[in-house]
């Protein structure tokens, strides 16, 4: 077994995951991606490596497969150093709030899975005596507001996972990071208007996860002005908060 | 609606954009249009990149396919930028054959400009050294094209503005090399005819490109200094430094326009003076290549010096026999207006590809001016005057052309029996291309 280390990156198709992927292989990392309908990933697998001459494997993994979690863990040629989980889905408030089944697959799909396949992760670290986890959770679960609760309270949820976990963990050695992006300019957000200003690249969140993960930091927003902005959307009394519409 | 322009910042233009990430995602949007053009970098000047309707920016397509270490055939996505290529080949050994005077173009608008570099009198265009294009063609099919499949659409797409259709991936020849450094020497010349007599002389030069003081009057008139840079073999590097020496830091960036005052005729002439005084004394030297080719890369968003309007460069190639004829008249000309230019430098072309591709047999002047109304004349009258010559323009760096002015050397009607029916540029609008 060779001595380099190596990241594992779950929803290896997301446009921040990618960037990450460039980023730890730019920094001598050997890559395992995981994403559903892995063979789509076959051109990005070519890329990165020759791009960084590294090694680049592609697992399939669905999120919402939870019984299948403990043989992919075993499938992987060895337990990596970092894992991070970018797997998310936005959804769609208007009509995930008319339909349950909708709201389900937004929920399950920033929550559950997410927090199953970490907390399985964390287990095996913890046994081994090190690693770091980076979850991307999001600004949007520091509070519920209309036009995403579904998406923002399946993130919360995500995010006190993480927390407990952090504080379950600490003492084996094995390290947390919540990454909360702000707006980043993804497919995920292609349709949307983002300000430039608030609105970082992929290759920004990667760099900063990057910087975070070695000096083994808990919970990071990409572009610090995210941390006011939420906490003046915190502090607004909930009597005010009802009332106001974004 | 996005307001869309190139490196000049003028035209500025209203346009729908769309910046596709995937090839299913970019057949989906092409299949739904009826006029569109294929944008890469941007970095062409004026509206060659622009359809107001849509503009399919092709930057996000940008994957390394295939790369053969021991022949140095690199097969990518047209969107692939020549700085990443750089970044990631040579550490390797291996460098392009051909670069512009930056890094920061894709090879969709490389191919599609069929760009030169300090070498073309040696080594000719971009074209050269491309092995294969695959075009999406108007049927949103993809074809192959090569020197040997669909040849004539091979040829009519280097150079072509994007108007053959949506270059998709290619297949480039790299070139080895032993080191990053370029060894530099310079050879001043003090006038017109000794300027274009020592690019004569130097033609063994690996590069060469000459800076040219084009306010300079009287006995100075046309003095430059020659830049001639051969590739420094490895034992030739300074022991100090690594042999591939990796990019410079961006020394600033302006954020914002700079006032128009900042380049008046003052201001330009004092560069003028000031260059020419320092580079006396400069001596021969070994320089990393990424101040050797991409000086000004450095400089993040260098184009907001010119202030709100913008600005446009003028680059045109006469025929070799009315060199000094014919750059003395534009010189006169540029003069009498009195619209200095900051950056005017002079490139000594072999033959060209013919077809739409630019280069051909001569030498090539090119020089930026801030884009007012007496220079956007002056502009049109040069163009004139090139005409007259036997010379052309570059499409990639016109802005300002009109369709009479617009002198191609190749048929029209050849030309269009290749050209795909649903592309068109604001440009290709304007000059009726
Ligand atoms: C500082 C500076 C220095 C320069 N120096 C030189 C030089 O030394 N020599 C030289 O030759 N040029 C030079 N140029 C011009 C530049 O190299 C060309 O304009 C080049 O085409 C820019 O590439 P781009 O990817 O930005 O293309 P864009 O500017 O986006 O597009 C240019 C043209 O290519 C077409 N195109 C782009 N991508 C595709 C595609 N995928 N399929 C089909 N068509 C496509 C567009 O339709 C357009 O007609 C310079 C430009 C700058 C800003
Ligand atoms: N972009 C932003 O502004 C922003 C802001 C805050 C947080 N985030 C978070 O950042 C993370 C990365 O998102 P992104 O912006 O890079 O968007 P993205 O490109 O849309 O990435 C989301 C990824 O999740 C994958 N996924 C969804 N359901 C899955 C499942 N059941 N199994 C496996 N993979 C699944 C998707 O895979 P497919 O490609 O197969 O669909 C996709 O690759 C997400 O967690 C997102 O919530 C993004």
């Amino acid at each position: 077994m060779s001595k380099t280390k190596k990241i594992l990156i779950v929803g290896a198709k997301s446009d921040i995951a990618l960037a990450v992927a460039n980023k730890y292989a730019s920094e001598g990392y050997e890559l395992q991606l995981a994403a559903r309908n892995s063979s789509e990933l076959d051109p990005v697998v070519d890329d990165l490596k020759i791009r960084h001459e590294t090694n680049v494997i592609a697992y399939e993994l669905d999120i919402l497969k939870y019984e299948r979690f403990p043989d992919f863990l075993d499938s992987l040629a060895c337990l990596p150093d970092v894992v991070l989980c970018a797997v998310g889905l936005l959804g769609r408030q208007n009509d995930d709030q008319q339909k349950f089944l909708n709201s389900v697959l937004v929920m399950r799909t920033n929550y559950e899975g997410p927090s199953l396949l970490l907390g399985e992760i964390a287990r095996r670290f913890e046994m081994r005596g090190h690693g770091s986890i980076i979850g991307i959770s999001s600004v949007a679960g520091d509070r519920g507001r209309a036009s995403n609760y579904i998406y923002g309270s399946a993130k919360s949820g995500f995010t006190a996972f993480l927390s407990g976990l952090r504080n379950r963990v600490y003492k084996s050695g094995v390290n947390i990071l919540t990454v909360l992006p702000g707006f980043v300019a993804t497919k995920m957000t292609q349709s949307k208007n983002l300000p430039s200003i608030l609105t970082a690249q992929p290759e920004e969140v990667a760099d900063k996860i990057f910087a975070a993960v070695k000096t083994k930091k808990n919970i990071i927003y990409v572009r610090p002005v995210w941390r006011y902005i939420m906490l003046v959307i915190c502090s607004i009394p909930e009597f005010i908060f009802k009332r106001m519409s974004f | 609606m996005t307001e869309l322009f190139g490196w000049g910042r003028f035209p500025k233009i209203q346009s729908r954009e769309l910046t596709p990430k995937s090839e299913a995602e970019l057949a989906a949007i092409l299949r739904n249009s009826k006029s569109y053009i294929a944008r890469g970098n941007g970095r062409a000047y004026g509206d060659s990149a622009i359809n107001k309707n849509l503009t399919v920016t092709m930057t996000h397509i940008n994957r390394f396919l295939r790369w053969n270490a021991k022949s140095g055939e690199l097969i990518a996505e047209s969107g692939v930028l020549i700085a990443d290529i750089i970044d990631t080949f040579l550490p390797r050994g291996w460098f392009p054959y051909v670069t512009p005077g930056t890094k920061f173009v894709s090879l969709g608008g490389a191919i599609a400009c069929d760009v030169h570099g300090k070498n073309h009198h040696k080594d000719g265009s971009f074209g050269n050294f491309v092995n294969w294009i695959d075009l999406i063609n108007e049927d949103n099919q993809v074809l192959r094209c090569s020197r040997s499949e669909n040849a004539d659409l091979f040829r009519w797409t280097i150079g072509g503005m994007g108007l053959t259709g949506v270059i998709l991936r290619c297949s480039i020849q790299l070139k080895k090399i032993e080191s990053g450094w370029i060894k530099q020497r310079s050879v001043i010349n003090n006038n017109l005819s000794e300027s274009l007599k020592s690019f004569h002389e130097n033609k063994d030069a690996q590069y060469s490109v000459a800076w040219i003081d084009c306010l300079a009057t009287g006995k100075s008139f046309g003095r430059s200094i020659l830049l001639l840079g051969e590739h420094a073999k490895k034992d030739e590097v300074k022991q100090k430094s690594a042999v591939f020496p990796k990019v410079r830091n961006q020394k600033f960036s302006l954020f914002f326009d700079a006032p128009g005052f900042l380049l008046n005729n003052f201001t330009v002439s004092a560069f003028n003076k000031l260059y020419f005084n320092f580079s006396k004394f400069m001596p021969s030297s070994c320089v990393d290549w990424d101040t050797y080719f991409y000086p000004l890369d450095s400089i993040g968003n260098w184009n907001r010096i010119y202030g709100k309007e913008g600005f446009f460069q003028f680059q045109c190639v006469l025929p070799e026999e009315v060199s000094l004829e014919g750059y003395t008249k534009l010189f006169f000309a540029i003069q009498k207006k009195s619209s200095g230019s900051f950056l005017a430098v002079l490139k000594d072309f072999g033959s060209g590809n013919g077809y739409v591709s630019f280069p051909r047999k001569g030498l090539t002047l090119a020089l930026d001016f801030k884009a007012s109304k007496i220079n956007i004349a002056l502009g049109k009258q040069l163009t004139d005057m090139v005409n007259d010559f036997g010379g052309t323009i570059y499409l990639a760096k016109d802005a300002i052309m009109e369709d009479v002015q617009y002198n191609p050397t190749f048929s029209k009607d050849e030309f269009l029996k290749y050209r795909n029916r649903f592309i068109k540029s604001e440009q290709s609008i304007r000059v009726k291309l």
